[in-house]
């Protein structure tokens, strides 16, 4: 079934859907839409446009000389001779072009646009997941991360406590750093825990050991995207890499 | 050396009673700024609401005051767009509604079937000319009034900046009373990443992920007066007037009575289906984009019109409806063309004879985000 349906003025594209006649520009929402259901659903949702097919008598209008010309054959050659030129230009076009209208090819640029927006998507998925990926797994916590950061600087002084100068009589300084912590560790989340239920009739608790909900859900989460990464295709991880 | 310095006397006493002044924190605040431009932003001053109609005053598509069955990612009031997701919604627009001392516009959104899923309503607020977001790096604060019975109800933005994440949240308590709700962040300062969008701002039900949650029929949300400002308190609602928010909104969505024109310039063609009249229209806003245009009442590209002899002889009716151009996005002016279609008339060929065409309905122009 298609939903929308190419309407061709000259060079010029248009698309009629069931939400109105949508403009081709890229800042227009149902343009939006409209590429992102092609992507989506294929190409089949959309219609070529209308080419209109002329039947033997347009054909046939459209190559007959002027009234001025035919008179002029007509002394300078005879009748005869007019009626044969005309007869060719009949012949060319028979009665059987009854003419109509067909249904024109949609044009590359749709299926090419979809492909980019496909591609644009699993881009958009691939950083997500690997940025999901980058994050540390909970059950084996983080370490702590340490650097040395240039807060100021102070006069390098001599043995006598008094400052030093360089040859040009320039105070010689020297860095004063501190430890910053980049990073704070973490420390690994219990791998298991208990979890005690009441019975509601009987008021007896039994206590089980399960698996840390929170690990269960960041290994979920860390194997979706996984699995994102895995299916995204050469040429996208290509794209970001380069 | 010594130097004699003469200073005028004053009243000792005098100057302890200034220091007696009524000054509030606001004012203390205010004795405290170092330019102008700090104490605009202390007490707010100037145009400060970013969100369009958010005193709900102008709806353009109908005029809602009953319950309307709205569906996911439709259009009501003015640039409000709706989330409806799993469940079904009815929306409404109550005028004059008393709240907190003050009569507002309240939108209602309430869910009629139950089931895991959100529903709400959220304005798409456009990038800046710079492909920022409107208020990018700057402190910003969204606030409003909203009653809710349902406690997963609340507020938050999506930012379409770089990087693109949700930011903050204020939930509603599921009482069923008004409470003031606001939210303040700072927008991202990166590129946004999607065309032409800026902040999404939210009024919903849902989990702080845009997710589903439990949704019984009758779980309701109104609010009133959603601000968003720059700055970290949320200040009074600022009332802009009728005429100034609806050309707001006229960038985003207009539309044109019935009855504009266009001719036809090929009379003699045979087969006519794709044959094109054009009419050039002046819009009273230039629109964000291109529009898509359609009928106002069938909401489709067919628009009912008539097609007239020169002897202004009705001739037929029905034609499609093509966007041809508009000559630069800023300048409102359109150039539209009826189209006849052969399918919409069953099959038959426009007559020849038809030179003028006349449309029997309005036609709506939609450049919404």
């Amino acid at each position: 079934m298609t939903n929308y349906k190419f309407i061709q003025l000259g060079d010029t594209f248009y698309i009629n859907s069931l939400n109105g006649s949508i403009p081709i520009d890229e800042n227009n929402k149902d343009y939006q839409q409209f590429i992102q259901d092609v992507a989506e659903q294929g190409i089949e949702i959309v219609a070529g446009p209308n080419v209109i097919e002329p039947d033997y008598a347009t054909l046939r209008q459209q190559e007959y000389p002027s009234y001025a010309d035919q008179f002029d054959q007509i002394y300078h050659e005879g009748v005869d001779a007019w009626k044969a030129s005309i007869q060719e230009i009949k012949n060319r076009h028979p009665k059987t072009i009854t003419g109509g209208v067909t249904i024109g090819p949609v044009p590359d640029w749709v299926q090419e646009a979809a492909d980019n927006w496909t591609f644009n998507k699993q881009l958009r998925e691939y950083v997500n997941a690997a940025e999901r990926l980058s994050q540390y797994v909970l059950l084996e916590g983080r370490e702590e991360i340490t650097e040395e950061v240039v807060i100021g600087q102070e006069p390098v002084l001599d043995e006598e406590g008094l400052p030093t100068f360089d040859e040009q009589g320039n105070q010689i300084m020297s860095d004063v750093t501190e430890t910053v912590i980049t990073q704070t560790a973490i420390e690994p989340l219990e791998e298991f825990v208990e979890v005690t239920t009441t019975d509601p009739e009987t008021l007896e608790t039994t206590t089980e050991t399960i698996r840390n909900p929170l690990v269960v859900k960041d290994e979920e989460e860390r194997a979706a995207a996984q699995s994102v990464i895995d299916a995204t295709p050469q040429a996208v991880i290509d794209a970001i890499n380069t | 050396m010594t130097v004699n310095v003469t200073k005028s006397s004053f009243n000792f006493r005098e100057k302890l009673k200034e220091l007696e002044r009524p000054i509030g924190l606001k004012g203390n605040e205010l004795m405290r700024a170092e330019t102008a431009q700090d104490a605009r932003d202390l007490v707010s001053a100037g145009r400060k609401n970013l969100i369009i109609n958010g005193g709900f005053e102008i709806s353009q598509r109908g005029d809602y005051s009953s319950n309307t069955a709205t569906g996911q990612n439709a259009y009501r009031l003015d640039r409000w767009k709706h989330l409806v997701q799993v469940v079904t919604t009815n929306t409404r627009r109550d005028r004059n509604q008393t709240i907190n001392g003050e009569l507002m516009n309240i939108w209602r959104i309430e869910a009629t079937s139950t089931g895991t899923g959100r529903f709400g309503i959220r304005q798409y607020l456009e990038a800046n000319s710079n492909g920022r977001t409107p208020t990018a790096g700057k402190l910003t604060t969204l606030s409003v009034w909203m009653r809710s019975n349902n406690p997963n109800s609340g507020i938050y933005i999506y930012d379409y900046g770089t990087p693109g994440i949700l930011q903050s949240f204020d939930w509603h308590s599921g009482s069923g009373e008004w409470e003031k709700l606001s939210i303040t962040f700072i927008p991202s300062t990166g590129a946004v990443t999607a065309n032409g969008y800026g902040l999404e701002i939210n009024f919903v039900c849902s989990t702080s992920t845009n997710g589903n949650v439990s949704v019984t029929s009758g779980d309701y949300i109104e609010i009133a007066q959603p601000q968003l400002e720059v700055g970290k308190n949320a200040t009074e609602f600022e009332h802009r007037s009728y005429g100034e928010e609806l050309s707001l909104c006229q960038r985003y969505y207009q539309y044109i009575v019935s009855g504009w024109w266009a001719t036809r310039s090929a009379t003699g063609t045979v087969y006519s289906n794709a044959e094109l009249d054009a009419s050039t229209i002046i819009l009273p806003t230039p629109m964000r984009a291109i529009p898509t245009v359609r009928g106002k009442d069938n909401g489709a590209a067919t628009i009912t019109s008539q097609g007239f002899s020169s002897a202004y002889v009705t001739l037929a009716s029905n034609y499609e409806l093509y966007v041809q151009r508009q000559f630069a996005t800023n300048s409102g002016i359109m150039m539209c063309n009826l189209g006849y279609s052969q399918a919409n008339n069953g099959g038959v060929n426009l007559a020849t004879n038809v030179v003028m065409m006349r449309t029997a309905e309005h036609t709506e122009f939609d450049a919404e985000l």
